[in-house]
């Protein structure tokens, strides 16, 4: 009894101290804006953004530096790749937006997978996403007035400027075919929480490298958007340049799971069999074949991984759109616990070294 | 006794929580920052292609008096970049310096102005509007051919 008298405090002071994730409650916040935390720009920002009895978390968190030739090409972003997402008021990520291959803070992947296992209604989410847009906006004038956080204002002025996808148009046209697939014998109940979501990958790129008016290479980004009855969770992923939806990409093709798929993940770099949205992992680089990858590469690897579910097994066979997808690494030859995806076109005749923009299969 | 000291313990621990609770998040902004992530590990091979290396060295190339020559002068600096880095060049044929300054002077002042790189890229939306027919273009440079993938498949 004894013991156990003072078990309990100290198991409690153990789990009371051990959140690694601090977020101020809404009840200590203002309406509107609250910067929450802008202590050390090498590191990232915070920021909460309350309406009535409602809030949404702003963070950013800074990457790795661009290459020289990215900063030179576009001097007014961001020099470092910088991840971006919004949490709502009970901790659930349902928009990031990742700069490079994998998460700055890795915590993120998982948030997002656990965001693809618990339920929200509708009409929360929705007004989630009005509410992200709001600090979006709010956020990126503050900052823009302080010189050490102007570089979070970016992608924060790119999101405030796009519409939520309960009123994009695009979005909206979208729902129609998807509900249409739903299938007719299960009960419809079963296809709302906690089981199947549609996936829909969009293409964006630019013309990159480019003088007069001659563009030798495009990057590409791919916006990931998840459906069940509402658009419920959105992973941009940058591929190391210009972020899908910025006004300086244009929207090329789609691709979508074509059916509904159940106990997925979405991850960046550590890709499982129902692993959806993640990059190459090899090292990053255009000079192309040897397995390295660029962001193009990023791009027909996640709307691949769209279409199929996930990389599937041995290799992902792409055969007709000019990218081959292969493990490499210690698991190939059965005596290593993981392994790596290289995109390459190595072994194609159409892409052109990876310079081009995919297709969308 | 014992449970008198049970007891006492108990409270000097949920006070103690109690304090490292308060302090820590007084300090909540501080304590969970990982270090910056701000490698250069993912871009290494990024800026010795011969696309990126030809792109700096126009953009880097100095202003000259007229947009036409700080292209000209731009081209030329590309050369050279590529010459040093062993590389092959984005242009597969540039005019001669003579015409493609009387080329380059046959446009219109705005497309003249986006011939000079770092305006073209600080004004790419524009200049992009701007872009010349290719019978002109063809008098100036011709670039590498871009092999693109079978799009009519997606």
């Amino acid at each position: 009894m004894t013991k156990l008298s003072i078990l309990v405090p100290f198991i409690c002071a153990v789990g009371c101290t051990s959140s690694v994730e601090v977020r101020t409650p809404i009840e200590d916040l203002q309406p509107g804006l609250n910067m929450l935390d802008t202590s050390d720009a090498s590191w990232g920002v915070t920021a909460a953004y309350v309406e009535g009895a409602h809030v949404v978390y702003l963070e950013q968190r800074v990457g790795a530096m661009k290459p020289q030739a990215y900063r030179d090409e576009a001097p007014n972003e961001p020099v470092n790749e910088i991840d971006m997402r919004f949490v709502d008021g009970n901790g659930k990520t349902f928009f990031v937006q990742r700069g490079g291959d994998g998460y700055v803070d890795e915590t993120w992947s998982q948030d997002i997978n656990d965001a693809l296992v618990t339920q929200v209604p509708d009409a929360d989410r929705i007004r989630d996403f009005g509410l992200a847009k709001k600090a979006a906006g709010a956020f990126a004038q503050a900052v823009n007035t302080k010189a050490e956080l102007a570089p979070f204002a970016f992608h924060a002025a790119a999101y405030a400027l796009r519409p939520i996808p309960s009123e994009d148009p695009t979005m909206i046209a979208k729902i129609g075919a998807i509900e249409a697939s739903r299938p007719t014998d299960t009960a419809y109940g079963n296809y709302g929480f906690g089981g199947s979501w549609w996936f829909e990958g969009d293409l964006y790129d630019k013309g990159t490298s480019c003088v007069f008016w001659y563009c030798p290479a495009k990057h590409s980004s791919v916006a990931v958007w998840a459906y069940q009855t509402a658009w419920q969770l959105g992973v941009i992923a940058c591929n190391h340049g210009s972020c899908a939806g910025a006004s300086n990409m244009h929207y090329e093709c789609y691709s979508n799971s074509g059916v509904w798929r159940d106990n997925v993940t979405i991850s960046a770099e550590t890709n499982g069999n129902t692993s959806i949205g993640g990059g190459c992992l090899t090292s990053y680089s255009w000079a192309s074949g040897g397995y390295n990858h660029l962001c193009n590469d990023d791009s027909a690897y996640e709307l691949w991984q769209i279409k199929n579910g996930g990389p599937g097994g041995g290799s992902l066979d792409t055969n007709g759109d000019g990218y081959n997808f292969v493990y490499t690494g210690p698991g190939t030859g059965g005596n290593g616990s993981w392994v790596n995806y290289a995109c390459t076109c190595a072994y194609n005749n159409r892409c052109n070294n990876d310079w081009s923009r995919p297709i969308c299969p | 006794m014992k449970k008198k000291l049970a007891i006492a313990a108990s409270l000097l621990i949920v006070a103690t929580v109690i304090i490292v609770m308060v302090v820590r998040r007084k300090d909540s902004s501080h304590h969970h920052h990982d270090a910056a992530k701000t490698s250069t590990v993912e871009a290494v091979g990024i800026d010795q292609t011969d696309t990126s290396v030809s792109m700096m060295a126009m953009l880097n190339a100095p202003e000259q008096a007229t947009p036409c020559l700080t292209a000209f002068g731009a081209i030329e600096a590309e050369g050279a970049a590529m010459k040093l880095h062993n590389g092959k060049s984005m242009f597969k044929w540039v005019a001669p310096k003579d015409a493609f300054l009387a080329a380059c002077q046959e446009l219109p002042v705005a497309q003249q102005q986006c011939m000079a790189p770092r305006y073209r890229r600080d004004h790419a939306e524009d200049c992009e509007k701007q872009r010349p027919m290719p019978d002109a273009l063809k008098k100036l440079y011709v670039g590498e051919p871009i092999v693109e993938p079978d799009y009519e498949h997606q």
